[in-house]
């Protein structure tokens, strides 16, 4: 699909300069240096003032908290999402619709109503990029099927879920089903969508969303030990578009425990320097973080090609990082916590 | 001419001395440290709450009064007091927004719900005429037996119905995605209806308009009932309970009528005393932001300073005109005085090497012209300033290509008019970043029309048109060809044919062009061998002047404290020690000199050869604007002028008005656009690059009026 890059600045041109421009805005490692010294979220607010944040929290009253920190900064990704969305052409728009979070949407809402929460308590909580009108009213499903019938046929899930329609009610465990199910279904199709886009779309994003996969592969196996999850259920939750795939799932649809797991991870270059550095000592890193920083890398690597639609999908994602970072330093220092300030996963 | 200066400040009256400094305009400070962060998040607190007034204010839409825009900054101690009154303000506006808030709220329930009892009478109706009617019109029997089996109540026998019900009122919007989930939810078997209300509600939050619908759904059984409810909730939907009566309704409409009236005069209450409170808020409003941003502003200055080791003084680094040294002086003083510290502040002019920023005292003229200059580069420290040639040159050569007096004549009077309303138009700021371009620069554009007129004159065109205004001065007498072949004096020579001269205003172009081409042909010899010499002199002779010179520098008297005295004179002294070396530093390479000089040398030949031919540019533009001119005279006005009769009056006002509004349009605007266009080039790359480098940087001083002039928060305001 060569001509489509000699075409793409005709239509997502603008949008892919905003994007990279968007970009050049993400804190860099200067930026953390300072953000760590702070003494206190006052200061903290003044340092970001001299980043692209700007003036982002300046009509806010002190003291400032850091629930209120998180919510502007996810308001001002949304704000900026919700441009490039509004802007975007086919296949970019359709593109941008499979990032959203709908599925954790419905699960959060789903878990919610099943421990009697109010939804209007819970609704906030949503992230505002998966939300749909239909959203609140999933309370009243009781089975799967009932919440496919009544409120998700038609939402763009629907074709995801249609999978998980046998279970029978809902519980902890079925829900954790329904939602690496729906992640699977959903990372197979985005998978799809973007090879048959083809051109550097389909070779960037197809590393990222194979490595999403294998992660979710390794998470669901090591997660899955002692729980009463059979080996054939676990097999069936695998999303199958990683490198993973075949031989690798395989192999970990057999693992019983964490170092055969590891012993898969070994057939893998990338996977094996992930779980060879892996500790559980407070200045080690744990398995999660790792894999964060191995997603980091592969987003950043994104920008380095031009005339695909990779950079949105990998500036979001670096943008949540940054959140996650920004969070994470913001509750150390709130909580006159300073020990493990130092361990948010740096972008640039 | 430009100094490297030092301060040093007490803590004490640091923040006094910055502020008279402010007002003064001066010196341009850096340095870091940050001693003052604290000051300056208060600042913050204090713009945070000025801009939740403005906001506030603005919304009641009650004008803000600026009368004087003069406000001096306030002194530390009125911070608190500023704190005080608006944290007062603040809370105040905030308690009142959300009683009203609560009661906007109540009153939009209640007007929900009368609309919801208004309607009720024809969801009723509806309910008895629809789908349940027909179907009992086709197998009445079967219907009742199916509904008594379901253990609905008989509905639709015309008995007294305890139907099962719900109603509400839900965001327009919504409405369609919630009638198909309460379809999908209910299989079918709800009837839902809704009627669009009339009139948009006010959200009591943000004060938007909202379209709502009152929906009624019919339904049975409890189940379904309670999980119509939760749909609702989920659909923000607002339930309201409402009687099957249609007397326990009206009485329920009057009550809520009631209570509605009750309620609104209230909020009436409410609103005017927000009103009032805001009023009074918004006369100081002004006042109090210059205030905060100056107060801002200055501790941002002093965050730059240094503490020193004692933290009693603060020092800083500045450039400051020499010409003003005097002025910072007594600001320093005035600021000392002011905090009633008995150590003064110091300013200490110190020798760099550092190159200085350049620094022009600019008026309202020279302002746009240095700018022509400034965007091409910032002129070297002490470098020759080309923009006082351009003040006159570039109109000049401007007009040689758009010579024509009549447009001229327009221009001037379009810049004049500018001119005469300079006040009213700074003042009133949006008008277009286009008009702004055009008025910033009015005095360039009066100056191009001048000259255009000159130009004009000279070439003879007015609208394309000739003029005799000054007679030939040409002696003809009665002759005929052949005597002029024999008389070459009565050919058009200039130097013979005309008494006194050809030109009888300008100058005479022959004598000039000798001038010009002798001084171009000096420079050659001068650029590649005089001024390497003189440079090199000028070095050795330098070199044998006594070094003690450099101690020579501007000294204020210290204060009687012994302590601080002995501190300051080190400080004194190290930098004496530091400048020395540093100027012994500047190496001088002859050969390297040649070789530079020689390069410049060849760069303006080859310059002074291929631009000749850039200056064509002159020569076209003006013979495109002559020829456009008379092609419009031609083609247009003319034809309209040869019409007789009344006809002939209606065609000339048509031909005219095209012609008018061409000559403007075209000649004028895009004409002189173009014009000015070519002359910009001629003077940065013709011109400057034969004897300017500009690679300077500006002179960036401390001063209140920019920082107010900047500020975005205050920009509709002043």
């Amino acid at each position: 699909m060569a001509d489509s890059e000699f075409l793409f600045n005709m239509d997502h041109g603008y949008l892919e300069g905003l994007c990279r421009g968007f970009r050049s805005g993400i804190l860099t490692q200067g930026d953390y240096l300072n953000l760590v010294q702070c003494e206190t979220l006052e200061d903290l607010k003044l340092h970001l003032q001299s980043t692209d944040y700007g003036t982002f929290l300046q009509n806010e009253p002190s003291p400032l908290q850091v629930a209120t920190i998180d919510d502007k900064l996810r308001e001002k990704l949304v704000i900026e999402f919700q441009h490039l969305r509004n802007h975007s052409l086919a296949p970019l728009s359709q593109f941008l619709d499979y990032i959203t979070y709908m599925i954790d949407n419905i699960i959060l809402l789903i878990t919610g109503t099943l421990h009697q929460r109010a939804i209007s308590e819970l609704l906030p909580k949503c992230h505002p990029l998966g939300s749909f009108e239909q959203m609140a009213s999933i309370s009243i499903a009781s089975t799967p099927a009932e919440l496919y019938n009544a409120v998700l046929v038609d939402t763009p899930l629907a074709p995801f879920f249609v999978e998980c329609i046998s279970e029978q009610d809902m519980d902890e465990m079925n829900i954790e089903i329904i939602r690496n199910t729906l992640y699977k279904a959903y990372l197979e199709s985005f998978y799809n969508f973007c090879q048959n886009i083809g051109g550097a779309t389909a070779e960037v994003m197809g590393q990222i969303l194979s490595f999403e996969a294998d992660r979710r592969c390794f998470i669901i196996t090591i997660n899955s030990f002692g729980t009463e999850l059979s080996k054939d259920d676990r097999a069936k939750l695998y999303p199958r578009c990683g490198q993973l795939y075949p031989d690798g799932l395989v192999k970990l649809a057999k693992a019983d425990d964490y170092d055969q797991v590891q012993n898969v991870a070994q057939y893998y270059g990338e996977y094996r320097n992930i779980f060879d550095n892996v500790g559980n000592g407070p200045s080690e890193k744990t398995l999660e973080d790792r894999f964060f920083e191995h997603e980091v890398k592969l987003n950043v690597l994104a920008f380095q090609q031009q005339f695909h639609f990779g950079v949105f999908y990998s500036w979001l994602k670096l943008k949540e990082q940054e959140s996650r970072n920004v969070v994470w330093i913001a509750e150390c220092i709130a909580q006159r916590n300073r020990g493990k300030i130092d361990n948010y996963v740096p972008i640039f | 001419e430009m100094t490297l200066a030092q301060l040093f400040l007490q803590s004490d009256s640091a923040y006094a001395c910055v502020r008279e400094l402010g007002e003064l305009l001066n010196p341009d400070v850096n340095a870091f440290q940050r001693k003052f962060v604290s000051e300056v998040r208060r600042c913050d607190e204090l713009e945070r709450k000025l801009r939740f007034l403005k906001h506030e204010i603005e919304k009641e839409s009650i004008p803000i009064i600026n009368l004087e825009s003069n406000f001096v900054a306030p002194l530390p101690r009125e911070m608190i007091d500023l704190e005080a009154r608006l944290d007062h303000s603040e809370t105040d506006i905030r308690e009142i927004n959300k009683h009203q808030i609560a009661l906007k709220r109540n009153l939009l329930d209640l007007i929900e719900f009368r609309a919801i009892l208004s309607k009720a009478n024809h969801f009723f109706l509806e309910a008895e005429d629809a789908p349940f009617h027909q179907a009992q019109e086709v197998t009445e029997d079967d219907m009742r037996s199916l509904l008594i089996e379901d253990g609905m109540p008989e509905k639709s026998i015309q008995s007294p119905r305890p139907m099962n019900f719900l109603s509400g009122v839900i965001n327009r919007d919504h409405l369609t995605s919630f009638e198909r989930v309460v379809w999908r939810i209910s299989r079918g078997n709800a009837f839902f209806r809704y009627i669009e209300l009339d009139t948009p509600l006010e959200d009591p939050k943000t004060g938007e308009l909202i379209y709502k619908c009152a929906f009624m759904i019919f339904l049975q059984g409890n189940h379904l009932r309670s999980r119509m409810m939760k749909i609702c909730e989920g659909f923000s939907a607002t339930i309201y309970p409402c009687s099957d009566d249609a007397e326990v309704r009206r009485e329920a409409f009057s009550q809520v009528e009631v209570r509605i009236q009750d309620l609104r005069s209230v909020i009436n209450e409410t609103e005017h005393h927000r009103h009032r409170v805001l009023v009074t808020a918004s006369e100081d409003l002004v006042m109090w932001m210059i205030q905060t941003k100056k107060m801002k502003a200055i501790y941002h200055t002093l965050n730059m300073f240094n503490v020193d080791i004692t933290q009693k003084c603060l020092i800083a680094e500045c450039w400051c005109p020499v010409q003003e040294l005097d002025n910072i002086q007594s600001a320093l003083k005035r600021g000392t005085d002011e905090s009633g510290s008995s150590v003064p502040s110091i300013l200490n002019r110190m020798i760099t090497k550092l190159e200085p920023p350049t620094y022009y005292r600019l008026n309202k003229f020279t302002s746009a012209f240095q700018g022509i200059v400034d965007a091409y580069g910032v002129a070297t420290y002490r470098e020759a300033n080309p923009a006082l040639f351009t003040v006159i040159t570039f109109p000049f050569l401007f007009a040689v290509m758009f010579g024509d007096s009549g447009h001229g004549l327009l221009m001037f009077l379009f810049a004049l008019w500018l001119i005469l309303n300079e006040k009213k138009f700074s003042r009133a700021k949006n008008m277009g970043e286009i008009f702004n371009t055009v008025f910033g620069g009015r005095y360039v554009v009066l100056l191009m029309g001048l000259f255009a007129i000159y130009t004009g004159l000279i070439y003879n065109d007015c609208f394309s048109l000739s003029f005799n205004i000054f007679g030939t001065a040409w002696t003809f007498p009665n002759i005929s060809e052949g005597f002029l072949y024999d008389h070459p004096t009565y050919q058009l020579n200039p130097n013979v044919s005309f008494p006194g001269g050809p030109y009888p205003f300008g100058i005479d172009p022959e004598t000039v062009n000798l001038i010009l081409v002798v001084v171009a042909v000096i420079c050659v010899p001068w650029m590649l061998i005089l001024k390497p010499l003189y440079l090199r002199w000028r070095h050795k002779r330098r070199g044998h002047m006594p070094k003690t010179r450099k101690g020579g520098n501007v000294y204020v008297q210290l204060s009687d404290d012994d302590n601080m005295n002995d501190e300051y004179t080190t400080y004194h002294n190290e930098e004496i020690e530091i400048s020395e070396p540093a100027n012994d530093e500047e190496e001088f390479d002859f050969g390297n000199v040649m070789v530079l000089q020689a390069i410049h040398t060849i760069e303006f030949c080859l310059g002074c050869i291929s631009n000749t031919a850039s200056y064509l540019r002159l020569w076209a533009l003006s013979l495109a604007h002559a020829e456009l001119s008379e092609v419009l005279w031609n083609m247009v006005l003319h034809i309209g002028l040869s019409f007789k009769g009344s006809v002939g009056s209606i065609l000339i006002f048509g031909t005219f008005c095209g012609w008018a509004g061409l000559t403007i349009a075209i000649l004028l605007v895009m004409e002189g656009l173009s014009a000015f266009l070519h002359a910009l080039r001629l003077h940065w790359v013709e011109f400057q690059n034969k004897f300017y480098s500009g690679e300077g940087y500006l002179f960036d001083p401390f001063s209140f009026d920019k920082i107010l002039q900047e500020d975005e928060d205050l920009e509709d305001i002043l």
